[in-house]
């Protein structure tokens, strides 16, 4: 009896509050789901349900690539002359340094050789075309046209060319067969091992949200306060192996001691505007 | 016997289609309508619109249906938006019934309401979980997200409404 009466108690809230039960249960629901959404099913069920919405992602961005292709044609003109000549002026410079490398590159081979170093790992530049972005603001990602029938996997790395430099976009996340969603550095969440290229000192570059055209380098020796200039560049540096080394990131923009601490906290200019990124590269390891 | 009458399932599909469509929108060309590269939140407005015209239940399923989708095609984790946007539903929808869904302030009001609970949800989300987000309360882009939100209501709300199937029961839903 007592068993029953609490029975009714219970159906009787859940029918007199139904949209609240409701609300709990898909609140509980959507914990759980955060919970798991690295697990191998909830992360196949992601992969399928993208994997569905990229063929209309891609659909929907040809269509708009059409029509935004059409309405910025003399925009994009405009931008193409000054990425020309930027181009040119960096091929000059190339061709200038190419007979040295060509040097450099046998030397380095001889004295690798003689340390006992293994060769370098190469890589091919696949090209791929971005469709996509993040659908709100609140994160940042961008989808491309390239997945694991491409030869991309997770945690590669992506660069673009753009203005005449290339440069570090940042890495893919997740793939599935014909698409894969890339986090660019400028990404909250994204974090890149620097190096000042010419001073040397390390430190770990952290993005500010895709709203900021600013790089930030933090945890640098104070030591390079005196040294770094305005204009210096910086590269990945290769440690914790995710970015290989050489990458250009950003130019040094302003250096300021950290708040807390004695290390410097450097802002960076990025190489790449993920903002008006349309094609890039993913690095792809050649095998054998 | 209201079990043995048969549902219209058509503003359901209706509905998932929609909210499918406001993704895809905001995946692609929405970026062409950017002010200050920061994209509106059709999806927010459509949930908005849902419960308004259909209570706190439909309002909270589209929504976490929605955002569900929205968790598909970012690096957010699965459920993020879900459950903020099953929340903002909810809430949306406890004036059913009781204002007019056809007034030009009640759609302004009720998404600049949503943006709201959308952007403290979201926080309380990304300290509980550890997720950094690139646009939170504190900051100039979420308020600039806002005020476009709030700005594109009343003409989405209008659009909307012309679409029979959405139509609803709400009794003050009509001048």
């Amino acid at each position: 009896m007592e068993a029953n009466g609490s029975r009714q108690a219970v159906n009787s809230f859940v029918s007199s509050h139904r949209a609240g039960v409701v609300l709990v249960v898909l609140l509980a629901l959507g914990t759980v789901m955060m919970i798991l959404s690295h697990r191998p099913v909830a992360a196949a069920s992601e992969r399928l349900g993208r994997s569905v919405f990229s063929s209309l992602q891609l659909a929907m961005h040809e269509v708009a690539a059409f029509f935004g292709g059409s309405w910025n044609t003399i925009a994009e003109l405009r931008r193409m002359r000054v990425a020309l000549e930027a181009a040119r002026q960096r091929l000059l410079e190339l061709e200038q340094l190419s007979s040295d490398i060509d040097e450099l590159e046998r030397q380095n081979a001889e004295l690798r050789s003689q340390l006992g170093f293994a060769v370098p790992a190469t890589f091919r530049h696949v090209p791929a075309a971005v469709m996509a972005r993040a659908p709100g603001n609140q994160f940042t990602n961008l989808t491309i046209n390239r997945g694991t029938g491409d030869g991309v996997r997770s945690h590669m790395v992506v660069v673009a060319l753009q203005d005449g430099v290339q440069g570090l976009v940042g890495r893919v996340i997740e793939v599935d067969e014909r698409s894969a969603l890339v986090q660019p550095i400028s990404a909250r969440a994204s974090f890149v091992a620097g190096r000042l290229r010419d001073v040397r000192y390390d430190g770990l570059v952290q993005g500010l949200g895709s709203g900021s055209n600013t790089l930030l380098m933090r945890h640098v020796n104070s030591a390079a306060g005196d040294l770094v200039a305005v204009g210096e560049q910086v590269v990945t540096s290769g440690l914790g192996g995710v970015f290989p080394a050489g990458i250009l990131v950003g130019e040094v923009r302003e250096v300021r001691t950290e708040t807390h601490g004695n290390a410097l906290d450097i802002e960076l200019d990025p190489a790449i505007d993920v903002a008006r990124l349309e094609y890039l590269f993913v690095i792809i390891p050649r095998e054998g | 016997m209201a079990g043995s009458a048969s549902v219209d399932h058509r503003p359901i599909i209706l509905t998932i289609l929609l909210l499918g469509a406001a993704v895809l929108l905001q995946t692609t060309v929405l970026e062409f309508v950017a002010v200050f590269g920061v994209k509106p939140d059709l999806q927010l407005i459509l949930v908005v619109f849902l419960a308004l015209r259909r209570g706190s239940m439909s309002g909270q399923i589209a929504g976490f249906v929605g955002g569900l989708l929205e968790d598909v095609v970012t690096l957010s984790p699965l459920g993020f938006h879900a459950i903020v946007k099953a929340l903002v539903g909810f809430c949306a929808g406890l004036p059913y019934g009781l204002i007019r869904a056809s007034a030009l302030v009640v759609p302004v009001l009720l998404v600049a309401g949503a943006a709201l609970i959308k952007g403290v949800a979201s926080g309380l989300l990304s300290l509980a979980f550890q997720i950094p987000l690139d646009a939170h309360l504190l900051e100039e882009r979420f308020w600039i997200e806002s005020a476009y939100n709030v700005a594109l209501s009343p003409l989405l709300f209008a659009l909307l409404s012309h679409v029979r199937l959405l139509r609803t029961a709400n009794p003050r839903s009509t001048p």
